[in-house]
């Protein structure tokens, strides 16, 4: 079989996988719609008396599309972080956003008890960004890309301290609320903060895709990068904003979901036997969406009242999968 | 013969005064109605307090001797938690023990409390205490060394995992005198009210418990009955969702309980659990979209604070209504709640406001005391 038509029939198989499962999640839930009423209601028929019409419109909808850019940023990002790294352990939180994330949200939930969902996401922001520059200063006095790495997963520690500092001193209540935000969740997102999410998410995806000819130069080494005229410094920086841009922007409003932004990117990498970055990113982040729409159906397990957590779910169900992937293949997970 | 006399009024004098004494050291019966917790077994000059279940989870119930201080330890209870009463100096890191403890207790017999910023007693955060846990903590939290050089006859606290019971049990090898007091397991709002006569024990203040109770009970039920006279039931849903979840109260629980005696239809009244449910947002809005009212609605001030942590709030008709009620009436800037302090003695109080916000023309001068109603859809 060709290449270019393998790769074709992987989007496309994806792409139908995400449709069903789209359709399966608009359909099943903790309330049961049947599928004809789901199509009755989205066209504007009834639904109301029930309340259908606010689950499709206000509950799921929203949830789907969350879930597929949420995914797919985190995907990408961590694609990013693993060729920057050339480290498969590398994800989209490597840099500290997360831990900045989680001291900007921990600050906002313990110590003023503030929920408000665009308050959290702001404060949520603001603790990545200030981690964000912090890891810029650091990006531009560091030579090594290793060097880095250590650095930001040293700094990730020291704020994961401090949180762990603040949640010592809270009461029970606004602790519990933080653990809540710890476990991620697709649930709390609405149409109106998907509007700050989707155009994040794509200035991210956009500036990913127009370094990818860079981070297939990276993949091969710094110094031959180097000597192909990518000046190392620049991608760097770049690489760093992107991925506090998706992996920031996803946080502030889900949560730290865990586990796509490592396992995804090893997934495709796997299944196109392709290290091409042009390929890899809109894979990862098609990929990625419909992974994380897929966990977040497992974790409303449809025909019952409960919730599972996110995290729970995506590491659970999707650690031994990628266990399996990766023993399966001759190449035992490389980057490249 | 008058000798003989003397002798014989002098033998029935000191018989008399030995009955007076040994009437005197028998403890007075303590009678519960409500509570499930505990029990208590009078004695000679001392009470066995048995509670049954100290954190949510135990299978072995905990038994004190409560002992007058000038008796010694009768052989066949030296192996239980020995508090000698009335007890002088009182800690509690238990927040719901604090109310009792005010009722109760003379000012000076408080000498620290853990958690102090969760207070909500202007009283009491006005004596300057010393501060055993920074977090109203539970026996992994507690400063030990701060408790010791305080040298209190009592110290009451909660615990809730088997890690943190295991640690009270280290601070009572130290000789720190604690009592675990589950009042919060309790399922009804009067059984909880009820542990006022627990605390009363320690301080012997039976007579005083027994007589306030008596009257909290008495008015409670004489609210609840004028509320069953309604024959409208409105719908109510309550909390609000954390993450996309909704924590819902447990059929059996102590909010659950309060909104069926104030005369109306809890909406989660078949799931059989005490404490909060985690249930699909759109579970609620399957169940709650057209409820009549919404109460308990986290830390809300306002319908705009709700709008604004999730827009989604605004579909439910209560909202829509301005029928939504919080029960944060009266906390401190620091967040204290007199709700779940004061409220915990005073469930009559609660079911008060619950039933002039469910029918008021039932107590149509009732004004609210721990609930607020909330208003203003838009910011200022």
């Amino acid at each position: 079989m060709k290449r270019s038509s393998f790769v074709s029939i992987f989007f496309l198989s994806v792409f139908f996988t995400g449709c069903i499962v789209a359709i399966l999640s608009l359909s099943l839930g903790s309330v049961s719609i049947p599928l004809r009423d789901v199509i009755r209601v989205l066209l504007g028929d009834g639904g109301v008396e029930n309340g259908w019409k606010i689950i499709l419109f206000e509950l799921r909808l929203p949830r789907i599309c969350t879930s597929l850019v949420a995914g797919g940023a985190l995907s990408v990002a961590g694609l990013g972080m693993q060729t920057l790294f050339q480290n498969p352990l590398a994800g989209p939180f490597v840099l500290g956003i997360n831990a900045g994330a989680s001291l900007g949200v921990a600050l906002a939930t313990l110590l003023a008890g503030s929920l408000a969902s665009l308050g959290l996401a702001t404060s949520s922001w603001l603790g990545s960004t200030v981690v964000l520059i912090v890891m810029m200063g650091v990006a531009g006095k560091v030579k090594n890309n290793t060097t880095l790495l250590i650095l930001g997963l040293m700094i990730g520690y020291g704020v994961s301290a401090f949180v762990n500092v603040l949640i010592h001193f809270s009461s029970p209540e606004r602790i519990q609320q933080f653990i809540v935000w710890s476990f991620g969740s697709f649930s709390s997102v609405s149409w109106r903060q998907l509007l700050f999410l989707v155009p994040a998410a794509c200035v991210g995806f956009c500036a990913m895709l127009f370094f990818a000819k860079q981070l297939n130069a990276l993949l091969l080494g710094e110094a031959y990068a180097s000597t192909m005229g990518v000046s190392v410094y620049r991608v760097r920086l770049a690489l760093i904003v992107i991925t506090s841009l998706l992996a920031g922007s996803v946080t502030a409003f889900c949560g730290p979901v865990a586990f796509l932004g490592v396992a995804v990117p090893h997934l495709c990498r796997q299944a196109l036997k392709t290290g091409d970055h042009r390929i890899l990113i809109p894979a990862c982040a098609l990929s990625g969406g419909v992974l994380a729409l897929t966990a977040d159906f497992v974790a409303h397990m449809p025909g019952s009242a409960m919730v599972l957590p996110l995290n729970a779910v995506t590491s659970l169900v999707g650690a031994p999968v990628v266990i399996w992937i990766v023993l399966r293949s001759r190449r035992g997970g490389n980057v490249s | 013969m008058i000798k003989t006399i003397k002798q014989l009024l002098f033998i029935v004098v000191l018989l008399l005064f030995s009955c007076a004494t040994v009437s005197c050291a028998e403890f007075s019966q303590v009678e519960l109605d409500y509570a499930r917790g505990f029990n208590v077994e009078e004695g000679n000059g001392y009470y066995v307090v048995t509670v049954y279940r100290p954190w949510g989870d135990s299978v072995e119930p905990e038994s004190y001797l409560l002992i007058d201080r000038d008796k010694p330890i009768p052989l066949e209870y030296k192996n239980l938690h020995v508090i000698k009463i009335p007890v002088e100096r009182i800690v509690t890191a238990s927040m719901t023990m604090l109310p009792f403890i005010e009722k109760l207790a003379p000012q000076e017999a408080l000498v620290a409390v853990g958690g102090k910023r969760y207070v909500y007693s202007e009283k009491i955060r006005n004596m300057d205490l010393p501060d055993v846990a920074s977090d109203a903590g539970s026996g992994l939290r507690l400063d030990i060394e701060k408790l010791l050089a305080l040298q209190p006859d009592v110290v009451f606290i909660y615990t809730y995992t088997a890690a943190e019971k295991e640690s009270v049990d280290r601070l009572r090898k130290l000789g720190i005198p604690i009592v675990i007091a589950s009042d919060y397991l309790e399922e009804t709002p009067l059984g909880v009210a009820e542990w006022i006569k627990f605390v009363s024990l320690f301080l012997g203040k039976e007579k005083e418990a027994q007589s306030f109770f008596s009257e909290i009970a008495e008015s409670y039920i004489s609210l609840k009955s004028l509320a069953s006279q309604s024959s409208d039931r409105p719908t109510v849903m309550v909390n609000a969702a954390i993450g996309g979840t909704w924590y819902v109260s447990g059929g059996q629980s102590w909010p659950a309980h309060l909104i069926r005696d104030a005369g109306a239809c809890y909406l989660w009244s078949e799931v059989e659990k005490r404490g909060s449910v985690p249930i699909d947002f759109e579970k609620v809005v399957e169940r709650a979209l057209n409820s009549n009212f919404w109460i308990n609605t986290s830390t809300w001030q306002s319908l705009a604070e709700g709008e604004n942590e999730d827009s989604r709030y605004t579909i439910f008709r209560p909202f829509k209504e301005e029928r939504v009620y919080n029960n944060n009436a009266r906390v401190t800037s620091e967040g204290a709640n007199d709700y779940y302090q004061q409220g915990i003695m005073r469930p009559d109080l609660i079911l008060k406001d619950l039933i002039s916000i469910f029918h008021p023309d039932l107590l149509p001068t009732h004004s609210l005391y721990f609930y607020r109603h909330l208003e203003e859809r838009s910011f200022p």
